[in-house]
């Protein structure tokens, strides 16, 4: 659909007019297949495009903090179960109505990430790795292990999905609604002014504080502001399996989020959703008919990384987009789409390491 | 700048306009509601579902469960009482989520109306959820040990076939271990739902004859060395040291069991899963002569076992382990059912019934059937690890208590009055008085 970086230029030649009909026309058709995908297939790919929808938003957020703010984390995973594990303790053990639950539970949710943001804002690179890991982990541990609470390694049932959407195809509806509202206020977010801060962060976190922004600060607030689309997410995940358990929060959830994220495109909004759909459709569909399908994944993974850094979406832009334009006689088009997808590449996988190098660790 | 906003519109609406017609056709086209599912009928192809983890760190047994399950239809005809039964397999890669989604798929997308699955507990928890809102499925589970899914979280159309109780075989060991002198015991079992079910159980009917837990220990799943754990036990502080481990673990814990010197100094009983065929075979000299209890002995001196054996060797060229012993029951179950009800599997309410009543007298695991609260009643063997004439470890039977129920010696209902055990209960100060007991079970009563 759109990378930010486009419609940051704001070109006013007459070129941009057929790009952005055509961008719109796209956006259009995948909603409208989004849309009446109940109607054109059954209940499980309509679940398996629910599971791609949420999923896509636990993504999403690894990115709002990966793709735009340089921050990679591993312990997503572990906010996003903080809010599962709201969810389900506020209605099996308090036995709240169901919107009062999911309010608590992401009010919860926010409290955590704000804590365990104070703990991860001023590390970054590898460090920041290092302490979302072990706040992932601390999460995991204690899911698994507070029996009277969560029910340790069996999980807690009956996490029932509102009344209204409990048939499958309108609990995708439902899911579909909550993901676009969430997705369009990431956008406005990424857009803001406080989404350029953190892509000045992403870029260069050692020039942005003497520039006058506080930079613990901008990576608390998108560390916490991330954490509420995690729990969201991870409310999705609990209503849609009617049963939350530590296998949600554990790291491998983490990484397998990271792994959409980096698999669709770090730093577009586009990116998680094509990467979670592509995760989940090799997990459960490509996997009935080749045993060895996570070597699969594995394998398509290592080939993003060697040959499009920018994932999907990013190889998408330069080869098939691109040179679309230029075809169509906007090089100018051309140029910009090729250049944001650059960008993203270089901005988040070799960005922060090289920002620790120079820095020589955490203060 | 009007002009160019102007375009963009018409460019809008012109690609707009067909999208949103495109939309409204499919909607109005395809306006199918959803069916309801049907159950499996009286007549036709029965689709059957199993559901394994063959990838990810569980897949060494989910391979054997699938390979048990495989033998079973290849030894007997796939045609049971005039219907054809046709089955695929799904791999849950040993994640609930995953595990979820391809039980989905199999019930929702291929339209089978029997499931059968999985290994994991956890994995079957969510299966066992997602079974309770499919009334016209059946769910055959042959493997999963979660001792809640007889207890106090069962589910109508789940049905354990072939399959056991976490606490069963350790709930024998603590009163034999009792009686066989030792008064101080220390247990060390992997720290989940599965090692503190186990330990439970040991530390339940231990304690009831007056027995001592001097030491607990929990060793987290995956952990990659026992060092630090085994140097904890000293054969002095002890009479006897019961060790619940799964997979790898045990491998770590009984080869360290042997380098640190406490084989001969300390008496080990395992838990089922501690000295499994599928692990003793990487164990080697260390497990030969060490003993455990569980449901399944492949040395177990019976026809029905031993033609088992002989059977799965030929066909894979290992000794069966447990896994594979308990998918093949889950076949037998389901055939025998399957020709009582004549092939009417069109009540799944009724078709569950009569497998909850069914009573296999010839299984590899011996004699089986279920409880009225769905729970497996079995024999549990101590078992002893031996070398057979090819040089392989294997478990011979010592001992056999036959027809064990899960509630062991306590009334039912006393029983499901407590929690399930965990790390918070473990049956250490329960129960209080004799009434919990069946008649002239108690202990305190009968020294």
């Amino acid at each position: 659909m759109n990378t930010p970086r486009l419609r940051l230029r704001r070109p006013s030649d007459p070129g941009r007019v057929l790009p952005s009909a055509l961008k719109l026309g796209g956006l259009a058709a995948v909603l409208a297949l989004l849309v009446s995908l109940p109607f054109l297939t059954g209940s499980f790919y309509v679940s398996l495009g629910t599971q791609a929808l949420y999923l896509g938003l636990f993504a999403l957020s690894i990115n709002l903090l990966a793709g735009y703010g340089g921050m990679i984390t591993l312990g997503q995973a572990g906010v996003s179960g903080i809010a599962g594990y709201g969810l389900a303790i506020f209605l099996t053990r308090f036995n709240l109505p169901l919107g009062v639950a999911m309010v608590a539970a992401l009010a919860v949710t926010v409290v955590a990430a704000a804590f365990l943001g104070l703990l991860a804002m001023r590390t970054s690179g590898v460090y920041f790795l290092m302490v979302t890991l072990a706040e992932g982990m601390v999460i995991w541990g204690i899911a698994q292990r507070w029996n009277t609470l969560t029910g340790g390694d069996n999980g807690m049932r009956g996490v029932n999905r509102p009344g209204f959407a409990a048939v499958y195809w309108k609990y995708y509806y439902f899911t579909l609604v909550v993901v676009a509202a969430c997705t369009a206020l990431i956008a406005l977010i990424v857009r803001s002014p406080f989404g350029l801060t953190l892509r000045g962060i992403r870029e260069s976190e050692g020039r942005m504080g003497p520039l006058g922004y506080n930079v613990a600060l901008h990576k608390l607030v998108a560390f916490t502001v991330a954490g509420a689309f995690a729990g969201v997410s991870g409310m999705l995940l609990a209503m849609d399996n009617n049963f939350f358990s530590p296998a949600s929060v554990h790291l491998k959830a983490s990484a397998d989020g990271l792994l959409m994220s980096i698999l669709g495109g770090m730093g577009t909004l586009t990116g998680a959703f094509v990467g979670s759909g592509v995760f989940v459709f090799i997990t459960n569909y490509v996997s009935g008919y080749i045993t060895r399908w996570p070597t699969l994944l594995g394998l398509i993974f290592v080939l993003v990384i060697l040959f499009a850094r920018d994932g999907i979406v990013g190889a998408w832009n330069r080869w098939v987009w691109a040179p679309l334009l230029r075809r169509v006689g906007q090089a100018e088009q051309a140029e910009l789409a090729e250049e944001a997808a650059r960008e993203v590449a270089s901005g988040l996988l070799s960005g922060p390491p090289a920002s620790v190098a120079t820095k020589g660790g955490p203060q | 700048m009007r002009h160019h906003l102007s375009m963009v519109g018409i460019g809008r609406r012109r690609l707009l306009v067909p999208a949103l017609f495109a939309v409204l056709a499919l909607t109005l086209a395809a306006c199918h509601s959803p069916g309801s599912q049907s159950s499996g009928g009286t007549s036709g192809t029965i689709k059957i579902g199993f559901i394994s983890p063959v990838t990810g760190t569980t897949a060494a047994s989910g391979i054997e469960m699938l390979n048990g399950w495989k033998l079973y239809w290849k030894l007997n005809p796939n045609t049971v009482a005039g219907r054809k039964i046709q089955w695929t397999s799904e791999d849950d890669a040993g994640d609930l989520n995953t595990g979820l989604q391809k039980a989905r798929k199999l019930v929702e997308q291929n339209g089978d109306k029997v499931l059968v699955g999985p290994l994991l507990a956890n994995v079957s928890y969510a299966i066992a959820q997602y079974l309770s809102t499919q009334p016209n499925v059946v769910g055959l589970n042959p493997v999963a040990s979660a001792d809640d899914l007889s207890q106090r979280k069962a589910v109508k159309n789940y049905v354990r076939t072939g399959g056991w109780q976490s606490s069963t075989p350790p709930q024998v060991a603590g009163d034999w271990a009792y009686q066989q002198g030792y008064r101080k015991a220390i247990t060390l079992c992997n720290d989940y739902a599965f090692g503190q079910e186990s330990c439970g159980g040991f530390i339940n009917t231990f304690t009831d004859h007056g027995g001592k837990i001097v030491k607990s220990l929990w060793s987290p799943l995956g952990t990659t060395d026992y060092s630090s754990y085994l140097a904890q036990i000293n054969p002095k502080d002890a009479d006897v040291v019961f060790i619940t481990t799964v997979g790898a673990d045990s491998v770590r814990v009984i080869k360290g069991w042997s380098q640190f010197g406490l084989k001969g100094k300390i008496p080990l009983i395992g838990q089922e899963t501690t000295l499994e065929q599928s692990l003793i075979r990487a164990m080697g000299d260390a497990a030969v002569g060490l003993q455990s209890f569980g449901h399944y002995a492949e040395g177990r001196d019976d026809p029905m076992t031993q033609s088992f054996d002989t059977a799965y060797e030929q066909e894979y060229h290992l000794i069966p382990s447990y896994y594979a012993c308990a998918a093949y029951t889950a076949g037998q179950w389901f055939s025998q059912a399957l020709t009582q009800t004549g092939g009417d599997l069109s009540n799944v309410g009724k078709f569950t019934d009569v497998l909850r009543s069914i009573k296999l007298t010839d299984s590899c695991l011996g004699p089986v059937q279920l409880d009225s609260h769905g729970g497996t009643v079995f024999n549990v063997y101590l078992r002893q690890v031996a070398k057979d004439s090819q040089g392989r470890d294997y478990n011979k039977v010592l001992k056999t208590f036959p027809n064990t129920s899960q509630f062991y010696w306590y009334k039912p209902d006393a029983f499901l009055a407590q929690p399930v055990y965990s790390r918070q209960y473990l049956g250490q100060n329960w129960p209080t008085s004799c009434d919990a007991y069946v008649t002239g079970k108690c202990p305190s009563q009968s020294q």
